[in-house]
């Protein structure tokens, strides 16, 4: 009987040690306090109401499972087209169509003032004039190129020819808007515009809080152009699918389509916006880190970073990033964003008609102005802009934005400076307060002699070392203060930086070689073809390296010429052309700014210094300056020996006398030659009557 | 005219120097304002054929050349552990509190639990609520004046065993960091625990963690000046008011920035708002202590998580404050006081709101807590934690809270259970170097840091206009002004 | 001819005065102006200050010669400064035959200065020059750049700014010339030292009985 109690006790206490070791360790008991920290805030009201989200027939999209028309949705409240027909960001230049050869760049190519139209010696692609052969960019094939900076509608949706719908009616045959150029064969061959739809102006970019830009541009280079919008919701869920197709997500849009504003996150457009085509702007606070070739297009052109951040707090490699506390721009810092300076001309709160000095004497500012609501129906969409070199579309609307000194009181602020007003009215007020940009810009684009993977030959100022190598140094670049002709006539020095542009032409009239045959005249299966290697070879290593893909002589050139002379083109030669980009944000703190009188006021004055514009010149073509940008170069671009580029300012640009920094005027010489001729004078007289009365003292003294 | 023109330039040039050139705020001077120190005097060579068995015969010693020494530090704070009779929010009489007589959320009170709690009391010995608070002889001069860095403390505040009190007392000198630091470092039971702002980081910062003690090496004492052992400066979790403190303004201007933007921001927002990002930067520190979840055996648990004494904790670092007014004083919960039925009770809570105009926005360090109450008189209750009797040996709360409650004359009516509080530390240390302080978009707009909902805006004061343009201050009643 | 030598009161309190106060003004003109026009490559304070200095210096002189021309034009003591036909001929002619030739041979000084004629031909033809056509186009030139840098919009109108400086910048060379010609002028006197003694103390010496009696 024990036995058995024993094992039943036995049995009893290796149950329990072995539940005891089968039980996992235990876990600390969680922490029972409910409030653990502040309730976060309260998000911000949303005063704009639900919305149904349509398609192009005014059904229900999310239902009928058909791409989202922003025409139709936002167009139940506010004026769509009045919207994408005054906007110039949707517009670039459509609505400035001239002949070729008439357009304001003077290039003979050129057909309008904006992207579309404007050759971009960034890019390398011609949109081809209407008629002509061979075809580079048709409308179909520059709406995928153009896809990361339009933002739809114009000549993405209407035909330059007839100003229709694209593809309606359909185009002829040698229709530029009816061509594409094949990928594989990069042949000719029609575009389905039933099948592909086109690109609406899409409000989500810039009216979302998270828009998917990257799938909106996937969704445009694959072709399904009529997507574009329905993509724009990818990224927040709305909308799911790539290449297969988008598909709704039902759930989210129940079953009548209505969706809520602040689901959607509708609102104002905000700098993050802008950035997403405008380069590095952001009012938050991460380390900005950007990187050139991505379409960083104020950074690597205009070199601005539009950030709240303080550079030492960046992610990048600045020389004497330590001391540089303060913000890459002020503004920024100092909560303002983009919208606010580039507003809707007819925004009641910022309207500069009501807000400028009236017309009539007897008023200091006219209280009448649109309500919020008939704003808010009927936005105008050109936006207020600046003036600058490269803002050549929509000129007639430079300088409807308020000026530096529209909000500053610069003579406040600047006693220090002797003459204040003569400096204000000689420079922008950029020239010393942006003395220093350290995001590396894009100085030299050279297509004369492309790499296999059709990338150009670019230089970078402000760099040390490869430009998008985290480790290689941002040193920093003093923009060109140049003086530039603005929109209403007055010439004043604005800080510039140049970029400088080749690329080969031919025919006549002129007409740029479509990167397509210029591959097909450098490269073969294995790459450059043997005559044209061993011209470029200088170190006869039997390949073409990258010190040495560029045409530096004649000969070298004239190897390319004749290849392309083989395949039909008259005349080949290289033209240069140079393209100011003005730098109008990055402003730093004051104490940044250039306070030292020397900086121009000096024999190391910044304007008489000569500027290096590329260390190599192909075949030693001069570049010209475009003629719609304004700039008036102070001197001669010049080609040195080491066949780098320069640009060697005079004396007094475009009337501009800057104390200190001329030298010798002939009038000068002619003035010492006086006072020196006195000295001399007056030593001799003097010196023969000292003589004479010493002698005549000595010898007795004469009567 | 000659000397007329003459004169001109001059004026200009001084002008110039002056910086006067428009900008807003008069010239910042802190250097003027750092009192020099003073050589000390070597002790090295003193003390000869002496030896000491015990603390208080080196007080005696110290007490023959400094007479007034122990004196002086015995009408303090430091020694008192009270402080002068101070009117509290919601109590009618004036009372005198301190750490020896106030309940926090970190450890709870010292009463019951002298044993580990006086180790950092100025003194030698204080074992109960008997000890003698007159007897010079009992002050600790080694703990802040030793600079051998090898003298600790131990059990009631006596030394630690096998300490060498001569070669402390031969150290003897100003006191650095690291004599402040060996307690206020270590408050709440470990480095970095209590402040936030005041941690071992500190013994050898480098200049970006903290810039006075940093880049100028500043000790304790260069901005906590002492007179005759009466060491400037006050801590919101042991006494109410604001006297005899110190302030950022004791060496800077008013308004020290360039720009008149940042300056108008002083009337509203304390300097360490902009100028104290972040604290705890290295070591993390503690946000919350819930004591309820205590007595529970986890072997392996990791001790920032959870402790069987102690219950469960919260450690964050690089902890950004939370913002509140204050105007220089708080309420203070009082043994006795009731506690807030199913909420949380603030132990310390900041004076001052929006309309007052002595009141600036302070950053501070939250610590949330779950201590003992006593359901049916709803008050915070003390348990005795330390010796063979106390809660951490016995991990019995019924138990240590009715010796607790002995010790601190609180009644136990038998029925406890824990109830959530809230206690702040105002913080001022870790100063960052301007380039790193605060920008616009830290507090204003999108993702700022300052809910000014929860602070009484109607809206964002750089959109909206901030209390004065709103006109939404209350007359200042008294005319005294809450140094920052 | 060789009548004993007194000690005559030459110059004024009051013309000593202005014409001090003018070379101390014109020389840190010249200065200032200098440096304005050829810096150091090093910046620093010194331009700005240069340029603080030279708009004081040049209100100084301004207001000097203005004060001084008032005072001349109201005395009508502006006489002296009036070339007459004669002098700029055959008393000039004969002013020049001295300091060409006369001079080195030890030979009087063909006038005699007094107090009423103080100014010899050559002089008067010389100050004439200056005051009249140097002297304003420096001030105008200068004015005229200070007036631009003020009000901007004008400078256009008023000939451009490159103009005015390369006239103003030949102006102050032609001037320092002058300078370097009037202090070696003021050796050729009784003795080398007599007419700078004579500005500074105010007395001279001429014959007895060659001054006229005072109307």
């Amino acid at each position: 009987m024990s036995a058995i109690l024993r094992i039943f006790w036995l049995v009893l206490m290796e149950g329990a040690a072995a539940t005891d070791a089968a039980r996992p360790p235990a876990e600390p008991p969680a922490i029972t306090i409910r409030n653990l920290a502040h309730p976060p805030p309260a998000p911000a009201p949303v005063l704009h109401p639900d919305v149904v989200l349509l398609d192009a027939e005014g059904r229900v999209a999310p239902i009928q499972g058909t791409p989202l028309s922003l025409r139709k949705s936002c167009g139940a409240c506010h004026d769509t087209a009045f919207i994408e027909s005054h906007n110039y960001h949707a517009q670039v230049g459509l609505d400035e169509q001239t002949a070729p050869g008439h357009a304001a760049s003077g290039r003979p190519w050129d057909t309008g003032p904006g992207m579309f139209g404007r050759f971009d010696p960034f890019l390398g692609r011609v949109l081809t004039p209407p008629g002509e052969q061979p075809l580079d960019l048709g409308t179909a094939d520059w709406i995928r190129l153009y896809a990361p900076r339009h933002a739809g509608g114009g000549p993405a949706e209407r035909s330059r020819y007839h100003g229709r719908t694209l593809g309606d009616p359909p185009p002829g045959t040698d229709d530029p808007d009816a061509r594409a150029l094949d990928e594989a064969s990069g042949s000719p061959m029609a575009w389905d515009w039933k099948k592909s739809g086109t690109v609406e102006l899409n409000c989500l970019l810039c009216h979302l809080r998270s828009p998917d830009n990257q799938e909106r541009i996937r969704a445009i280079r694959r072709g399904d152009f009529a997507w574009a919008s329905t993509a724009t919701l990818a990224g927040t869920g709305w909308v799911t699918g790539h290449e297969s197709g988008y598909r709704w997500n039902t759930e989210r849009t129940g079953p009548d389509g209505v969706v809520s504003a602040r689901a959607l996150g509708l609102g104002h457009a905000r700098s993050d916006n802008c950035r997403q085509c405008h380069g590095r702007a952001c009012r938050c606070s991460d380390p900005v880190v950007f990187q050139s070739g991505r379409d960083n297009w104020l950074a690597e052109a205009g070199g601005s970073v539009f950030s709240p951040g303080r550079m030492s707090q960046s992610g990048m490699n600045l020389a004497g990033k330590d001391s540089l506390d303060d913000p890459w721009d002020v503004h920024a810092e100092r909560l303002l964003s983009c919208s606010q300076c580039h507003h809707a001309p007819n925004n009641p709160a910022y309207d500069r008609g009501a807000l400028d000095r009236p017309e009539v004497r007897h008023l200091a500012f006219d209280a009448r102005r649109a309500l919020e609501s008939e704003y808010l129906f009927r936005p105008d969409h050109n936006l207020a802009k600046g003036d600058t070199a490269q803002g050549t579309v929509g000129r007639r609307f430079a300088g409807t934005m308020r000026d530096c000194r529209d909000c500053h009181r610069a003579e406040e602020t600047h006693e220090f400076l002797p003459f204040a007003r003569a400096h204000f009215a000689a420079m922008e007020c950029t020239a010393c307060h942006v003395p220093r940009l350290f995001p590396a810009t894009r100085r030299v684009t050279d297509w004369t002699l492309p790499s296999q993977r059709r990338a150009p030959r670019v230089e970078n100022a402000g760099v040390e070392g490869p430009v998008n190598d985290p480790l290689s140094l941002l040193t920093g670049q003093a923009p060109a203060l140049l003086p530039r002709r603005a929109a209403n006539g007055t010439i004043r020095l604005e800080p510039q930086l140049l970029h400088t542009a080749w690329y080969w032409v031919a025919g006549e009239p002129a007409r740029p070689v479509p990167l397509r045959d210029l591959e097909r005249a450098l490269f073969d299966d294995a790459g450059y073809r043997a005559d044209i290697t061993a011209e470029l070879d200088r170190d006869r290593d039997g390949t073409v390296s990258e010190d040495e893909r560029v045409l530096a002589t004649g000969s070298q050139a004239g190897a390319v010429a004749r290849r392309l002379g083989e395949l039909g083109y008259r005349n080949p030669r290289i033209v240069g052309e140079i393209q100011p980009f003005t730098v109008s944000h990055g402003v730093g703190h004051p104490d940044r700014a250039q306070r030292d009188c020397a900086a121009c006021h000096g024999p190391a004055g910044r304007m008489c210094q000569p500027l290096e514009l590329a260390e190599a010149t192909p075949a030693g073509v001069r570049p010209e300056m475009l003629a719609d940008t304004g700039v008036l170069l102070p001197g001669p671009v010049e080609i040195d020996p080491d066949r780098s580029l320069r640009l060697r300012p005079q004396r007094c640009p475009a009337g501009f006398y800057v104390m200190g920094a001329q030298r010798f005027h002939p009038l000068d010489w002619l003035g010492l030659l006086v006072l020196l001729g006195t000295l001399a004078g007056v030593a001799l007289h003097g010196g023969l009557r000292l003589w004479l009365a010493v002698r005549r003292k000595s010898s007795g003294g004469a009567a | 005219m000659n000397t007329r023109a003459i004169g001109r330039i001059a004026l200009l040039c001084l002008a110039g120097a002056a910086g006067c050139d428009g900008r807003g705020g008069g010239p910042d001077e802190p250097h003027r304002h750092v009192r020099p120190r003073l050589a000390p005097t070597d002790h090295r060579g003193l003390f000869a054929g002496q030896t000491f068995a015990d603390g208080p015969s080196v007080t005696r010693a110290c007490l023959k050349c400094h007479p007034q020494a122990a004196s002086d530090l015995m009408r303090t704070s430091h020694w008192q552990w009270l402080g002068d009779p101070e009117r509290v929010p919601g109590h009618p009489e004036p009372v005198r509190i301190g750490k020896r007589n106030l309940i926090n959320n970190f450890c709870l009170s010292i009463e019951s639990n002298w044993k580990k709690c006086t180790m950092c009391h100025a003194g030698y010995g204080w074992k109960d609520a008997s000890f003698d608070f007159e007897r010079e002889e009992l002050v600790d001069c080694l703990v802040c004046h030793d600079r051998s860095g090898a003298y600790a403390k131990g059990e009631y505040g006596l030394p630690s065993e096998g300490v060498d009190l001569l070669a402390a007392a031969r150290s003897v000198g100003r006191p650095g960091r690291d004599n402040c630091g060996v307690c206020h470092f270590a408050g709440g039971g470990g480095d970095a625990v209590k402040h936030g702002d005041l941690d071992g980081t500190l013994a050898r910062p480098v200049e970006r963690l903290d810039v006075h003690m940093g880049r100028l090496d500043f000790s304790c004492t260069e901005c906590h000046r002492a007179e005759r052992h009466a060491i400037r400066g006050r801590m919101i979790s042991v006494s109410t008011s604001d006297g005899h403190n110190i302030a950022c303004t004791d060496c800077h201007a008013q308004r020290p920035h360039r720009s008149q933007r940042l300056n108008a921001h002083v009337d509203a927002v304390a300097c360490q708002t902009c100028h104290l990002p972040e604290v705890a930067r290295i070591t993390p520190t503690k946000v919350a202590w819930d004591w309820s979840t205590a007595g529970h055996d986890v072997p392996d648990a990791d001790p920032h998580h959870y402790l069987k004494i102690k219950g469960s904790f919260l450690y964050q670092r690089g902890l950004v404050p939370e913002y509140r007014w204050f105007n220089g004083r708080v309420g203070r919960y009082l043994k006795g006081d009731p506690v807030v039925p199913d909420g949380v009770t603030p132990l310390n809570p900041p004076q001052g709101d929006i309309a007052d105009p002595a009141a600036r926005i302070w950053p501070f360090k939250v610590h949330r807590g779950k201590q003992p109450f006593d359901r049916k008189f709803n008050t915070l209750l003390v348990p005795k934690t330390v010796d063979p009797d106390g809660f951490w040996a016995t991990f019995d709360w019924d138990r240590s809270l009715r010796l607790g409650s002995a010790a601190s004359g609180i009644p136990y009516s038998g029925e406890f259970g824990f109830a959530e509080t809230e206690m702040v530390w105002n913080l001022s240390h870790m100063i960052a170097p301007k380039g790193r302080a605060l920008q616009c978009t830290d507090c204003h707009g999108d993702g700022g840091r300052l809910d000014f909902a929860a602070l009484g805006y109607p809206g964002d004061p750089a959109l909206m206009g901030g209390r004065k343009t709103r006109r939404m201050l209350r007359p200042d009643e008294s005319a005294k002004e809450v140094r920052p | 001819m060789n009548a004993p030598l007194q000690r005559v009161r030459f110059y004024t309190l009051y013309e000593r005065l202005w014409h001090w106060v003018q070379a101390v003004a014109v020389v840190a003109l010249a200065g200032t102006g200098f440096y304005l026009s050829f810096p150091p490559a090093e910046g620093g304070e010194g331009f700005r200050l240069a340029v603080t200095a030279h708009n004081a210096f040049a209100a100084l002189l301004i207001a000097n010669a203005g004060l001084a021309l008032f005072y001349n034009l109201a005395s009508g003591l502006i006489r002296r400064y009036v070339p007459t036909a004669s002098d700029m001929f055959s008393q000039g002619v004969r002013h020049a035959r001295y300091y060409m030739f006369g001079i080195f041979r030890g030979e009087p000084h063909p006038f005699d200065r007094t107090p009423e004629k103080r100014l010899l031909p050559l002089q008067k033809v010389t100050y004439f020059a200056i005051l009249n056509f140097l002297l304003p186009l420096m001030v105008v030139t200068g004015a005229l750049r200070f007036l631009a840098g003020h009000y901007p919009d004008w400078s256009e109108a008023l000939g451009g700014r490159p103009l005015l400086a390369t006239l103003h910048r030949f102006g102050a060379w032609m001037f320092v010339a002058f300078l370097v010609l009037h202090i070696y002028m003021t050796t050729t006197g009784r003795t080398i030292l007599a007419n700078m003694k004579a500005m500074l103390t105010g007395y001279g010496e001429c014959e007895e009985g060659s001054q006229e009696e005072k109307p």
